[in-house]
């Protein structure tokens, strides 16, 4: 099976609430999938349990052919970017984004470190804290502390919410660079499906819970399912 | 949900179940004890005439003998007129001060704040006996002129009310800064707008303290005053030494003289009925306001500027409230010492300083470990019934530590029976200092469990989430993540315990085991027992010292944090 | 050769002698005075027993000694007046110490009858008085406190302190319930204030006009005389002492006591010191140092001379213990705080 994430019926509800009715989904290898709806339709919920982060919920989470859904999020391998970031206000830059890089050598990390920090922009960085960097170097510390794991997923919540658009466009660079350079596969959670069709292979349009349709950037304008989906579009 | 989860869960459950348990042991006894059929003791406190001795007496003799009210009704008349005293003076001296600090423009307000905050490192037993001392020659001349001029009688109502005034004075002293330091804060993290808006439309600072800044602040407040409340209830040395009779004196009389524990326990619980109408009152008055009225971004910063007469007498209000609360207490303690040092073999105080200090250390330690604990378990587990354990957890601050001893006496004492908790029991309270560690942990719980809960609030959960996906078992976060963006709160809740332990002294005196003797104790014991001041000021003078760095060291601890996170 | 066996033997014999200087002593005591310590020095120095020490509150001690029952290291245990003796007695923590020596250097009377608690000093419990306003001669009594002409005059500590208690049993055996009761009653109507305060106080009180006479522990005087603050010396100089009861039954005393707990370990070892407590040397030092009586009250020092000597009630201090419990009760009637 080549497909890197597979979701099956997933399903949450919390007391009389649903949050999730039965989605399914499924993410190729490379792919830029974003998952787009209005706040409070279940999108971030989803996120977290595809990182392990939310329990609660019935169905099936495979990851690579295996099945993680009650794996811990420690030993999942899965990349998450935060919307406020979570980077550790105590330690360097480098700390950070070494964080995660267990049982490696120091050359490594030290390696790995200049490589992602290149490909971040974010050039003599290393020394400096969280707190002294505005909030789009912030991001791609955050960015580079999920890659410097070398994950075969990658998460992001709400990542476009912040930057103004010329950071938008950066971001999505970046990812479309990583999806085309190293396989690495990105789930995108996004209120704003303009920025989801600018930089997703597959989009996936949540409403309440429930998937209403999953496809192409442009089978999505051209064949909406449903009015929805329609006014979705047109906005 | 997996296997390892739950396993996980019951961990923290359990635990969180002990320490109740462990906390609510003294109070537990102490309801059995009580609904035991009363011993004698009983009798001579709840009767007129217990052993119909006044009946013995002629006719006429017996008419005015036979007194009004019982021993009991005697102890609680003035347990509350103290109470209520203290804490109408220190409310109003604390907030008074906090808000001319608060709204006006001022120099060295933090250097200010500090130094009316530091008769907190006096004990109140120590500023009992400077007091004393101090006043002992006015109070005779004054005694001998109300003779004079009104009489025998009078004089002896001249000489109640000297007594009472005096531990009023001194009980004020000693904890006003509670109110102070709750108001000072509270005023502080009030938003700007209102009091603004208050001042738009034509309020004076006056009134924007009334019908603005107290009903905003007083949750706060309130919490400052309960603090009061709850360590004048638990008041003993000042007491004994200044000559006043209260519920707890009457605890320690009873034990000293009959060594009955049944009514010790009995009296002791007439204490617990007026802890829980306080905390009952608490909450009644706190509970419909659920506004709140801190925002970001401080306070009154934009201060109003005062003309010089205003200014000056804010200057001298401060100063004349620093130096009765804490310059004229540590002015006659050094004058004692100077007397003390020439009598005193300096070694003779080592005994007493390892004692406090290794039990302060063990005692802190252990509560810190504790507080980490039930911080963390809420932070895993944040269900209403997780936060109501971790309240009943912090009761022990609630009861007067002499009542907590008395309460453990008793567990101690119905634990000799069985033989296996009998031997545990012995070790831990008559052999080594662990039982008595445990004690202090359970009174002082919330101390230690305020700083580190305020410490882990302000770490956000994406942090252990983070960490999570990256790798890290929920221990190594702790260790990597947790720990180190808590130090600060972490040894600014270390140090505060370690100088409320130190400074402990009712609880000490009954259940400290025999080779242990801390600073309190011989300072007190110097100070009541053998009256010899000079001597007893050496300690004492310790203790204070102690009670200041520590401070010091969380005032710059609390300084330096701000700039991480 | 005959040199060499005397060596070997005599280095024998102070290998023995070494080993018993591994003997010890545990006192279990309620003084601490550092007089004390130099009479410890004093018993190891004479002795070679090693004496361990450990001070607390009688109450604490005696509940200590019940706890710890046949597994307690105390070998005896001390207590600063006759009342709590009795209650360790009767509660079982002491045992009969069988000594020619004790019978004859203790009296009679400051001694247990069953021979199982001794006192080794004595305090007589006096009436101090201001010098310019009460004559000599014009207290002789206890009694006299009570009459109406001492309204207004008289000070006395509260009614929790055991001497005051003592002073009441003794009363008590003597005379009865009720007219201790009565007494009582109407000497705290003659009081000037609340009876409160340390023995300081009182004195203090006298010497300054509030009152003109207090009742007191003697020892207090002599600690006052010798103080080394000159305010206390000042105090001293104007109050005098009158010994009460010369014509009847005498003077009030107590004593600090000392008792062979009941478990000791080292049984012979405490009956040694608690006779060498009543040797003439031990009993000089303590009446040198802390003003309290000897055991004979022929060994006086100059100081104790100067207040004059005095006759003891020789009433058996076991009463003192008996009676407690209804004195408090007195005292609570009486009205007496």
């Amino acid at each position: 099976m080549s497909n890197l994430l597979s979701l099956t019926n997933i399903t949450k509800s919390y007391g009389e609430q649903q949050i999730l009715s039965s989605v399914s989904l499924e993410l190729g290898r490379g792919d830029i999938h974003a998952v787009v709806g209005e706040s409070g339709c279940g999108k971030t919920t989803l996120l977290r349990i595809v990182a392990g982060l939310a329990d609660g919920a019935t169905g099936r989470v495979y990851l690579d052919g295996n099945d993680v859904t009650h794996l811990p999020p420690e030993k999942r391998r899965i990349g998450l970017v935060f919307q406020d970031y979570a980077l550790f206000p105590h330690l360097t830059v480098a700390k950070n984004v070494t964080y995660g890089m267990r049982g490696k050598t120091k050359s490594e990390k030290e390696h790995t470190l200049e490589r992602l920090l290149a490909i971040m922009n974010l050039p003599e960085s290393a020394m400096r804290y969280p707190h002294e960097l505005s909030g789009g170097q912030q991001q791609r510390v955050a960015l580079a502390r999920a890659l410097a794991l070398d994950p075969a997923l990658l998460l992001l919540d709400e990542p476009f919410s912040n930057l103004d658009p010329i950071r938008r466009q950066k971001l999505r660079d970046v990812l479309r660079d990583l999806a085309d350079g190293q396989e690495t596969t990105s789930l995108i959670v996004t209120h704003d499906i303009g920025d989801a069709f600018k930089v997703a292979d597959y989009i996936t349009i949540l409403k309440d819970g429930a998937v209403v349709q999953t496809d192409t950037p442009a089978n999505i304008v051209v064949n909406p399912a449903n009015e929805y989906v329609e006014r979705l579009v047109d906005m | 949900m997996s296997a390892q989860r739950v396993i996980n869960k019951w961990f923290w459950i359990l635990g969180m179940g002990v320490v109740c348990a462990l906390v609510s042991i003294p109070l537990y006894q102490i309801l059995m004890e009580v609904l035991q059929t009363p011993s004698e003791g009983w009798r001579l406190l709840t009767e007129k005439d217990p052993d119909g001795l006044i009946a013995l007496l002629p006719e006429e003799m017996q008419v005015e003998l036979l007194p009004e009210h019982t021993v009991l009704y005697e102890r609680v008349k003035s347990t509350c007129i103290i109470l209520c005293s203290v804490i109408l003076l220190s409310t109003l001296l604390g907030v008074t001060l906090a808000w001319m600090l608060s709204v006006y423009k001022l120099r060295g307000k933090g250097a200010i704040t500090f130094l009316l905050a530091l008769p907190l490192a006096i004990p109140s037993y120590v500023m009992a006996s400077c007091y004393k001392q101090v006043s002992a020659g006015m109070e005779l001349s004054t005694s001998i002129y109300v003779r004079d001029s009104y009489g025998a009688e009078a004089m002896q109502g001249y000489d109640l009310w000297w007594n009472y005034s005096l531990a009023i004075l001194v009980l004020t002293c000693s904890y006003y800064p509670y109110v102070f330091l709750a108001a000072r804060s509270a005023f502080c993290s009030l938003s700007q707008e209102y009091v603004e808006s208050a001042r738009m439309l034509g309020d004076s600072s006056w009134r924007i303290l009334m019908r603005v800044a107290l009903p905003l602040a007083r949750p706060a407040i309130m919490a400052g005053v309960m603090l009061v409340a709850l360590e004048t209830l638990n008041e003993y040395g000042a007491m004994k030494i200044i000559g006043i009779e209260t519920l707890l004196t009457e605890v320690f009389k009873i034990r000293a003289g009959t060594n009955d524990l049944n009514t010790a326990v009995r009296v002791a619980s007439c204490i617990m009925v007026m802890v829980f109408a306080l905390l009952i009152g608490e909450q009644l008055l706190r509970g419909r306001k659920k506004f709140h009225a801190s925002r970001s971004g401080g306070v009154v910063q934009r201060n109003q500027g005062l003309g010089g007469i205003s200014m000056g007498f804010v200057y001298l209000f401060s100063a004349l409230t620093f130096i009765m609360a804490f310059a004229l207490p540590v002015s006659e303690l050094l004058r004692l010492a100077s007397h003390g040092i020439k009598v005193t073999e300096l070694s003779t105080l080592l005994d007493p300083v390892w004692d406090s200090f290794r039990l302060a250390l063990g005692a802190s330690g252990m509560t810190l470990v504790v507080a980490l604990f039930i911080a963390y378990a809420n932070r895993l587990i944040p269900q209403w019934w997780m936060v109501a354990m971790s309240k009943i957890s912090t009761l022990g601050y609630a009861v007067p530590g002499a009542i907590l001893g008395i309460g453990i006496v008793a567990w101690n004492g119905a634990m000799m029976n069985d033989s296996a908790a009998g031997e545990l029991v012995q070790w831990l309270f008559y052999q080594s200092t662990v039982g008595l560690m445990i004690a202090y942990g359970i009174r002082f719980l919330t101390v230690s469990l305020g700083s580190v809960d305020a410490g882990f609030k302000s770490i956000r959960g994406t942090l252990d989430e983070a960490s999570s996906m990256l790798g890290s078992s929920r221990w190594k976060t702790f260790l990597q993540i947790h720990m180190p963006l808590l130090r600060p709160s972490i040894l600014a809740g270390l140090l505060i315990l370690f100088v409320d332990v130190m400074k402990e002294l009712p609880m000490t005196l009954i259940l400290s085991p025999f080779n242990t003797e801390t600073l309190a104790i011989n300072a007190y014991s110097l100070f009541a027992v053998q009256e010899d001041y000079a001597r007893g000021s050496l300690p004492a003078l310790i203790l204070v010292l102690a009670g200041i760095s520590g401070m010091a060291m969380v005032r710059l601890l609390l300084r330096t944090s701000k700039t991480i996170s | 050769m005959i040199k060499r066996k005397i060596a070997i033997m005599s280095l024998m014999l102070m290998s023995s002698v070494a080993a018993l200087a591994a003997d010890e002593v545990n006192l279990y005591s309620q003084r601490h005075y550092p007089a004390d310590k130099e009479v410890f020095s004093l018993f190891t120095e004479k002795t070679g027993i090693k004496v361990n020490v450990v001070t607390a509150n009688a109450d604490e001690l005696i509940e200590r000694l019940q706890s710890e029952g046949e597994k307690s290291p105390a070998d005896v245990l001390i207590t600063k007046d006759a009342a709590r003796l009795h209650w360790a007695e009767s509660e079982g923590l002491y045992q009969e110490v069988k000594s020619e020596l004790l019978v004859k250097n203790v009296p009679a009377h400051l001694r247990d009858p069953g021979m199982r608690w001794f006192g080794f000093t004595q305090r007589a419990r006096v009436l101090v008085y201001a010098m310019d306003r009460v004559k000599a001669g014009e207290l002789k009594t206890y009694e006299d406190l009570a009459k109406p002409e001492w309204k207004g005059r008289v000070i006395a500590r509260s009614a929790s302190n055991i001497y005051n208690q003592s002073l009441l049993s003794a009363m008590i055996a003597t005379k009865g319930e009720k007219e201790a009761l009565l007494w009582a009653v109407k000497v705290r109507r003659n009081m000037a204030r609340k009876p409160q305060g340390s023995d300081r106080d009182q004195i203090r009180a006298v010497a300054s006009g509030l009152a003109d006479v207090a009742i007191v522990n003697s020892y207090y005087l002599g600690l006052l005389v010798n103080s080394e603050d000159p305010k206390d010396r000042d105090l001293a100089s104007k109050v005098k002492i009158a010994f009460p009861n010369q014509e009847g039954r005498g003077a009030h005393v107590n004593i600090s006591g000392i008792g062979v707990c009941k478990h000791a370990k080292n049984k012979d070892n405490a009956v040694k010191f608690i006779e060498f407590l009543s040797s003439k040397e031990v009993q000089s030092l303590y009446a040198e140092k802390t003003y309290e009586y000897p055991l004979s009250l022929e060994m006086i020092t100059p100081l104790h001379r100067s207040w004059g000597s005095f006759k003891p009630d020789t009433i058996n201090l076991k009463a003192l213990g008996v009676n407690n419990a209804k004195a408090i009760k007195i005292f609570q009637a009486a009205k007496w705080e």
